[in-house]
């Protein structure tokens, strides 16, 4: 009978598939089709240039693919947020949770053979490109940047090497389980489609935020320096709120870092500017280290987590509804924001008693009882000293004075 | 046999089901109440979609939400679960992940009720959809079958197709419990009712002694008289309006008596009228309602 369950579920599945395929593909196919890889020349104030392969194309998989991990767990816990959704699947003899592991891991199937099909297609398509094109191979290159204002921050090692991409798929492979089970993780506490968003988010934060500094540490440690720039190792004055995420997260952004930082360069040439973090390799590898390292475990504790009962198609059947941890989640948001706005450690720590203030109201409208719980301490107190740490932080090669 | 005892559940502070208690056994058995009483909350809770905050279900003799007990319950919501771009047959394949269906007995069912077997379900008229559903549901092996808002969107032939394949089931031992607001329908085909008031079940019995309590009566007046003329002689009225110079009140048996309104009022015309199901079961619903009042814990 379990077979059924499945020929019935990979069945209504197939638009899905479809259309996460169709659209990795075509975007993926876009970026391959339109990565420049002949090699060129060009003289500018009688200067002699080379610019040779831009990039991987890389990020034109790993963005579409993280984005699909966003849409298709939503769809596995879709028949817990309707009711038409979940008349048919609580009522089944199966239960509940074996229903549960079969959508997931049907999902999941989908969305990794959706990848995999645009993967192969935009890397056929790109290596045969490369192959058509002779004047990309005996091109040797140099460091140019010297004197060269125009492409100052600019920096080129090597001709495209096409073999990398067959690692990099192992791990994006990973990647995309990883973030698949984070996601499905988040999506199995909500009972509505607005909480399962909210909930995704609210993970994605709680990867940029409380999981950068051990990751920034390790990073670090691979590349035994820390930082020279900003006040303290893991805030820098110099990056935006979107650099933040981005850099330091451990989040979806984790892979795109990655394929970004390390991979770009491997397979092709890097032509991006010039990164303002000196140990950023290290750190994206520490990073998406720590992703994979979260998020399988998230998948297997996903499929193996007993749902709550009662909390079917948007109603709370009992107080333990989810829409009370919006309140959390807007903090750690309005944390991350934090360490990109505040330029010394006093605002920092003139913001987080704000944040704190704000956290406290918030929890009072949603709840409407102006009176703390246990646990509410215990989260204030973690939100306190986590924040807190962000702001003082630690930089033995950095002079103190940001105050 | 379904076994009932001490069902309750909550949403936020709103009791939806209130220690309900019943056993439910083969036949057909028409659960009425008025919007928002609480049926369709009942029948979740015994298909195992919803957890009671109090009280047993025990089917067959096993306990409720276990796996036996589910297989032997098909829960038909009334709006189901329609997979996109499916036809009938896709669909039954869908469903048959989920629960045990015999394939030619909905082809059979399906042909009885003339419905295409080729175009997506989710682009049938609600009547169509609702039928196919239908035929889905008879198509099931299990013993008991909750089909809730069963008729609705049924024209009136669909109706007696359905209620002869209904009959039919239940003449081979299953057990279908149907709630919907076609009364007359449920009149001609239920043998047990059971009445469903703020979550509470207020009436438990066979189609005969539903409305017993009722007497209705069409009168012609000299002069128009209200409703509180009759109160206040200690009748106790259900429900009273004029259609023309004729008045139809509805009043509690046993507290009535012709002779006073004979002797006070004069009419022209007092006669007894028979009371249609449809009617009946409103004035149940009423009575219940009345006496009841809002429940909310």
């Amino acid at each position: 009978m379990l077979k059924r369950l499945i020929r019935g579920q990979i069945l209504s599945w197939i638009p899905v598939f479809a259309a996460s395929a169709v659209s990795m593909t075509v975007i993926f196919l876009i970026v391959m089709v339109s990565n420049q890889i002949t090699v060129y020349c060009e003289i500018y104030r009688s200067a002699f240039f080379i610019v040779p392969p831009v990039s991987s194309g890389l990020l034109g998989i790993v963005l579409p693919a993280m984005g699909v991990c966003f849409v298709i767990p939503p769809i596995v816990y879709s028949y817990r947020t309707t009711r038409q959704g979940s008349d048919a699947y609580q009522q089944s003899a199966y239960g509940p949770h074996t229903i549960q592991r079969v959508r997931a891991l049907v999902g999941l199937v989908m969305l990794l053979a959706a990848f995999s099909v645009a993967y192969l297609v935009g890397v056929v398509v790109f290596a045969a490109r490369y192959g058509a094109t002779p004047e990309a191979d005996p091109v040797i290159l140099t460091d140019i940047r010297t004197g060269v204002e125009e492409l100052y921050g600019y920096y080129y090692r090597k001709v495209a090497e096409l073999i990398y991409y067959l690692p990099v798929y192992f791990y994006l492979l990973l990647a995309l389980i990883a973030q698949y089970g984070i996601n499905c993780l988040a999506c199995s506490f909500g009972n509505s489609k607005a909480t399962q968003f909210i909930l995704m988010a609210g993970f994605a934060a709680v990867g940029s935020l409380f999981l950068s500094a051990p990751a920034t540490f390790i990073s670090q440690a691979i590349k035994d320096h820390f930082s020279y720039w900003g006040d303290v190792p893991w805030a820098l004055d110099i990056v935006t709120a979107c650099d933040y995420i981005s850099y330091y997260a451990i989040g979806p952004f984790a892979p795109v870092r990655l394929c970004e930082g390390v991979f770009d360069g491997l397979i092709g040439t890097y032509i991006g500017p010039e990164h303002p973090l000196p140990e950023a390799g290290g750190h994206a590898i520490a990073a998406a280290s720590f992703h994979v390292g979260v998020g399988l475990p998230c998948f297997v504790y996903a499929l193996f987590r007993k749902e709550p009962s009662g909390e079917l198609a948007g109603v709370d059947g009992t107080s333990n509804a989810f829409l009370s941890l919006i309140p959390h989640f807007a903090i750690l948001f309005a944390g991350i924001l934090l360490t990109t706005v505040a330029y010394s450690r006093g605002t920092r720590i003139l913001y987080t008693g704000i944040l704190l203030a704000g956290y406290y109201a918030l929890l009072a409208v949603f709840r409407h009882d102006f009176r703390l719980r246990k646990i509410d301490w215990v989260a204030l107190a973690l939100i306190a000293t986590t924040l807190l740490a962000i702001s003082l932080g630690y930089n033995p090669k950095h002079s103190r004075t940001g105050w | 046999m379904i076994e009932i005892s001490g069902l309750s559940k909550y949403f936020g502070n709103h009791r939806a089901v209130n220690a309900f208690s019943a056993n439910l056994a083969t036949g057909v058995i028409g659960l009425v109440g008025e919007n928002g009483a609480g049926k369709s909350t009942l029948f979740r809770l015994i298909s195992g979609v919803y957890h009671p905050d109090a009280g047993t279900v025990f089917i067959d003799g096993f306990p409720g939400y276990s796996k036996e007990a589910k297989a032997r319950v098909f829960f038909l919501s009334d709006d189901p679960y329609t997979p996109h771009g499916m036809s009938p047959m896709q669909m039954l394949a869908f469903y048959q992940g989920l629960g045990n269906f015999d394939t030619d007995e909905f082809k059979k069912i399906l042909s009885t009720f003339g419905m295409p077997f080729d175009r997506p379900v989710s682009s049938f008229s609600k009547g169509m959809r609702r039928q196919t559903f239908i035929a889905m549901a008879l198509s099931s092996d299990a013993p008991y079958l909750l089909l809730d808002e069963a008729f609705d969107g049924l024209d009136p032939l669909s109706l007696e197709t359905i209620r002869g394949e209904l009959l039919r089931k239940a003449g081979k031992g299953k057990t279908i419990v149907i709630s919907t607001h076609n009364v007359t329908v449920l009149h001609r085909l239920a043998d047990r009712f059971l009445l469903l008031s703020n979550g509470r079940l207020t009436k438990d019995g066979d189609a005969q002694h539903l409305g017993v309590e009722f007497i209705k009566y069409q009168a012609v007046f000299p002069s128009k008289i209200q409703d509180t003329d009759l109160v206040s002689m200690g009748y106790r009225i259900v429900s009273f309006r004029y259609v023309g110079s004729v008045c139809h009140f509805v009043a509690l048996d046993e507290y009535f008596e012709e002779e006073p309104i004979r002797n006070k009022f004069k009419p022209l015309l007092l006669e007894k009228v028979p009371i249609d199901p449809d009617e009946l079961m409103a004035l149940e619903m009423l009575l219940a309602k009345s006496e009841g009042g809002a429940d909310d814990a």
